[in-house]
């Protein structure tokens, strides 16, 4: 690695004064610069490091001897464990959110014991491997001096506490909530939008109302600063507790499942499903694919074969509610390989930030080496009105290799989306279908299920 | 129950006495609050340690306390 021009510095990491990322012919590496050296090193020589790191908790890395960063601020280089695909909050269902906050919580509790503290607090600054959520900042901590208030309980209730409580009371998914924020969501808004019992509640009232009330009220002084107030240490392990309790106890949001009758109710039967399912394992078994995207993933079926042979799979689909089922059937089975996430492909992650370089669109993070499209196609086709040449476009741009399922016009689930009188679109037939992905891919096979409709498997 | 109560009307006290103090930057009031709330914590914590103690002397139950401590 001694070619610099292969080395691009991960804009996302710009803020922090004490070191940044960049990405290396692929390898991602974190500079700690001079002026983080002294919390560097105290993380390390602390024994807090190990404590994280053994417990699962902090992303665990190797100092370089050599690296190819040429810098003379740089200290030290560290290159710490890939993240197998990188998520943002507005795409986590609630228990994500919810277990990135007690992450987080965990941390400053565990870090306020051995005297250093988190100088940030942002769910940006986690990320999973598989259902298991670990901090990735190591440059995060700071030493902690007692008295000092937590500078970053503020960013924490913005980040996690505000967008868990009202998702809990209103049963929204995260994404409307969040936008396009990366600061969070705002606690006067919050506030407002909470419903009055909860000003019942002591933890929901100070942490989230009050703060709000405070918020507002001091952010508009013009005065000179004071001394920021003493917070003793007992008081922030007090707070912290707090946080942890109330975050704890909040209950995810209630869904309406559209889709989780799915299987019960739908066309499948068990021999097509059993045949899918073959061909899904076969694919899979012979390219050995390292990573896989399951758009429109349901109940996570089809994910669950692709990982079982071990592949790392990103399943998305629009419904929160689907995704936190499958969520919280990962964490059962202590799955590794599954990460769900909430994603509307007929409006899939934009790239966002300083000069859109801080978080990465949907394609930005691909391409995976395997992509499915079951039982998808008309959703996109006729519930969306995406012509059959922009689907094809967007399936090759997320993968060399896609499964697609075609759903012919007669297919009980077209026919019935046809009912309320919407029109059939001129291009949705089987010769269009194929006539499009043939255009971006270059083979194709297809297997005509029992139901009618056919599994293609195309490549590039 | 009257724990419950209890904080709840100091919030409601300290919502009243902050209001009163000037400070400057939008972090300001994250502050103010944690220190507040840090207070009754500590408080709080210092009484529920200080229960689980007796508790413990009472009952033979091995300490489960938590891990991370």
């Amino acid at each position: 690695m001694s070619d610099n021009q292969q080395i691009v510095v991960d804009t996302a990491s710009f803020r922090d004064p004490s070191g940044y990322v960049v990405r290396a012919e692929g390898v991602v590496l974190r500079a700690v610069l001079n002026g983080g050296m002294g919390e560097y090193r105290m993380l390390m020589e602390s024994g807090l490091y190990q404590r994280l790191t053994d417990k699962g908790l902090l992303v665990p890395h190797q100092e370089l001897d050599e690296h190819p960063l040429v810098d003379e601020r740089i200290a030290a280089v560290l290159k710490p464990d890939e993240v197998p695909f990188l998520s943002y909050p507005y795409e986590w269902c609630f228990d994500q959110l919810r277990a990135a906050a007690l992450l987080t919580l965990r941390i400053q509790r565990i870090a306020v014991g051995q005297g250093m503290s988190l100088k940030d607090a942002t769910a940006f600054n986690v990320q999973f491997w598989g259902t298991q959520p670990k901090f990735i900042d190591t440059l995060s901590l700071e030493t902690y001096e007692e008295g000092r208030p937590w500078v970053a309980y503020g960013q924490f209730c913005r980040h996690f506490l505000a967008p868990l409580l009202v998702a809990s009371a209103t049963s929204s998914p995260l994404e409307p909530l969040l936008g396009k924020s990366i600061e969070g969501m705002a606690l006067p808004l919050a506030s407002r939008l909470l419903p009055r019992r909860t000003l019942l509640s002591p933890g929901i009232a100070t942490h989230l109302h009050l703060h709000a009330k405070l918020e507002t009220r001091h952010g508009n002084d013009a005065q000179s600063t004071r001394k920021p107030p003493r917070v003793s240490k007992a008081g922030l392990l007090g707070l912290i507790a707090s946080l942890e309790s109330l975050v704890r106890k909040l209950k995810p949001p209630k869904n309406v499942d559209v889709w989780n009758s799915y299987y019960e109710t739908n066309t499948y039967d068990e021999e097509a499903t059993q045949q899918k399912l073959k061909l899904i394992s076969q694919v899979t078994a012979e390219q050995r694919p390292r990573s896989a995207w399951d758009l429109g993933c349901n109940t996570g079926m089809f994910t669950d074969a692709m990982a079982e042979l071990g592949t790392q799979v990103v399943a998305m689909d629009s419904d929160a509610g689907v995704i936190g089922e499958l969520h919280r059937k990962a964490v059962a089975a202590r799955s590794d390989r599954v990460l769900p996430l909430v994603m509307d492909l007929s409006n899939p992650s934009p790239a966002l930030g300083w000069a859109h370089q801080e978080r990465r669109s949907l394609l930005d993070r691909g391409p995976s080496d395997l992509c499915l499209g079951l039982a998808l196609i008309h959703h996109l086709s006729i519930s969306n009105n995406v012509p059959m040449g922009m689907i094809a476009d967007f399936f090759s741009r997320c993968s060399r290799t896609c499964v697609v399922e075609w759903v012919p016009e007669t297919d009980p689930q077209v026919v019935r989306m046809l009912a309320s009188g919407r029109l059939l679109p001129a291009d949705y037939n089987r010769n269009a279908f194929v006539a499009a992905f043939d255009r971006v891919f270059s083979t194709a096979t297809s297997l005509t299920l029992p139901t009618g409709r056919e599994l293609f498997t195309f490549s590039r | 129950m009257t724990h419950r109560l209890l904080v709840f009307l100091s919030v409601l006290f300290l919502f009243r006495g902050v209001a009163h103090a000037a400070y400057i930057d939008p972090g300001t009031g994250s502050m103010v609050l944690q220190a507040a709330i840090a207070g009754i914590a500590a408080a709080a914590l210092a009484i529920r340690t200080y229960w689980h103690r007796i508790q413990l002397l009472y009952s033979k139950k091995d300490s489960s306390d938590s891990e991370d401590s």
